[in-house]
């Protein structure tokens, strides 16, 4: 059975129908709330509000695009809701928050002086995961989308409801502001050719 | 010959897709005379590459299967099934029977009420533990299977191993149980319609374990203890969190009173 053919018997009511398509999207659905929250709890949640929220909208699913697609809306959409309560929980709690990279770097960060060493790729990764959380939410969804979850600009479009102009513009802002929190923790890219000197941070 | 922002934008779309030919060249021609931009350049192919060999983790287990029982409950209808058709009370007519029951427990009595009667609630108490047949006056005991008599009003049966209180108000509920009028005017707000059955027993039926505070049982019951010295105030918490789930079609909610 098709995409198609589920999605219109899920619409139906089918739950066997819908169940399926749950299980076709379970790992999409959750990477992507994992990169978006960064942890797996909260991911495992947001994941089933986010295919709940299918399942009550699907009657009025038109298929303008894929379920797939439209599952990556709604599970960036639980995710950004989330997102802004947690923030408003911890701004009203008082905690200092780095949301939005143009604080100072992540004290947590280790300390890390071996300026010519070529970072473990584990290191590597564990920067970079730390680096995403500190992006602003809307740009990590993008990159999320385009980096992780594969989609094209087109997909992307039509999964956030924006036009491809803002599309691209807003990948090229969450790039730069992704390069400028790792350049700031330091030794995440690899070091400029030997004939340049040491760029500063 | 543009401005480095707009080589930027050029640079990130070059990670996703083919520039057009003249776009391709004007950046070509800006990175050759640009150590900045070619440093960006490579920053910003390292962090994509990054990213895209992030490998996915496999979805939870579990993740489908807490999907459809969700889906399952939410599309379960809450209607109020009388309460003598649900399978789960014949049941309820043996194991009335059965030894953990049988200590102390009496067999629920029905008593016969005209149409259209107000809820009421039923207390069998036992005023002498070593006789389970003892039943207060009054009240017809059916002689036969528990679903002999149907009927469309909700009921409130409790059944206690309680030794006799004195504050037991003979008309109503043992002292103990939460305020049955309370319970039931509870579940009208809650339900906003006639509520199923509740069901108040104080001993776990045979065959059955308890995890944490609410058991759910295949037809749909829900169960909880609330330990005796819980106060008053919390018992009618809980009873009220068992009648919100009733709401929910969960089926007849069961309270259990721990002697």
């Amino acid at each position: 059975m098709t995409d198609r053919e589920l999605t219109e018997r899920a619409g139906r009511g089918d739950q066997q129908a819908f169940e399926q398509l749950v299980r076709d999207n379970e790992k999409r659905v959750y990477n992507l709330a994992l990169r978006m929250t960064g942890s797996p709890e909260d991911a495992l949640d947001l994941s089933q509000e986010a295919f709940l929220n299918a399942w009550r909208g699907l009657a009025s699913f038109q298929g303008e695009c894929s379920f797939s697609t439209w599952m990556y809306r709604l599970t960036s959409n639980v995710c950004l809701d989330f997102l802004r309560a947690r923030k408003r929980r911890l701004e009203a709690a008082g905690a200092l928050l780095s949301l939005d990279g143009e604080d100072a770097p992540d004290p947590a960060a280790p300390d890390r002086q071996r300026p010519e060493a070529v970072l473990e790729r584990r290191e590597q990764q564990e920067l970079l995961r730390r680096a995403l959380d500190a992006l602003p939410d809307h740009h990590r969804q993008v990159l999320a989308l385009r980096e992780l979850s594969g989609l094209s600009y087109q997909e992307i479009s039509a999964a956030l409801a924006l036009d491809l102009g803002t599309v691209k513009s807003r990948l090229t802002r969450a790039r730069l502001a992704l390069r400028t929190i790792l350049c700031r923790d330091g030794n995440f890219f690899d070091p400029p050719p030997s004939n340049r000197t040491e760029k500063t941070p | 010959m543009g401005t480095c922002e707009y080589f930027e934008a050029l640079l990130s779309q070059s990670l996703d897709e083919a520039l057009s030919p003249g776009a391709g060249q004007a950046l070509s021609a800006h990175l050759a005379g640009c150590p900045r931009c070619r440093e960006t350049e490579r920053q910003l192919a390292q962090l994509s590459q990054a990213l895209r060999d992030w490998e996915d983790r496999p979805a939870p287990a579990d993740l489908t299967a807490r999907v459809m029982d969700r889906v399952g409950r939410l599309e379960r209808p809450a209607k109020a099934v009388p309460f003598l058709r649900r399978p789960a009370v014949r049941a309820w007519g043996s194991l009335a029977a059965c030894a953990l029951l049988c200590a102390g427990l009496l067999r629920l009595a029905l008593p016969a009420a005209p149409e259209g009667a107000a809820p009421m609630a039923v207390a069998a108490e036992d005023p002498s533990a070593a006789d389970p047949q003892a039943l207060p006056e009054g009240l017809d005991v059916p002689d036969g299977p528990l679903e002999r008599s149907v009927r469309s009003e909700p009921f409130l049966f409790s059944a206690s191993t309680q030794k006799s209180d004195p504050d037991t108000d003979s008309a109503g509920a043992p002292a103990p149980l939460p305020d049955s009028g309370l319970l039931l005017q509870s579940a009208r707000a809650a339900l906003g319609a006639e509520p199923g059955s509740l069901l108040v027993l104080d001993a776990l039926p045979g065959g059955l374990e308890l995890e944490g505070d609410w058991l759910t049982t295949q037809e749909g019951w829900l169960l909880t203890e609330l330990d005796e010295s819980l106060p008053q105030e919390a018992r009618q918490a809980l009873a009220d969190a068992a009648l919100l789930l009733l709401t929910q079609g969960a089926g007849p909610a069961v309270l259990l009173l721990l002697g």
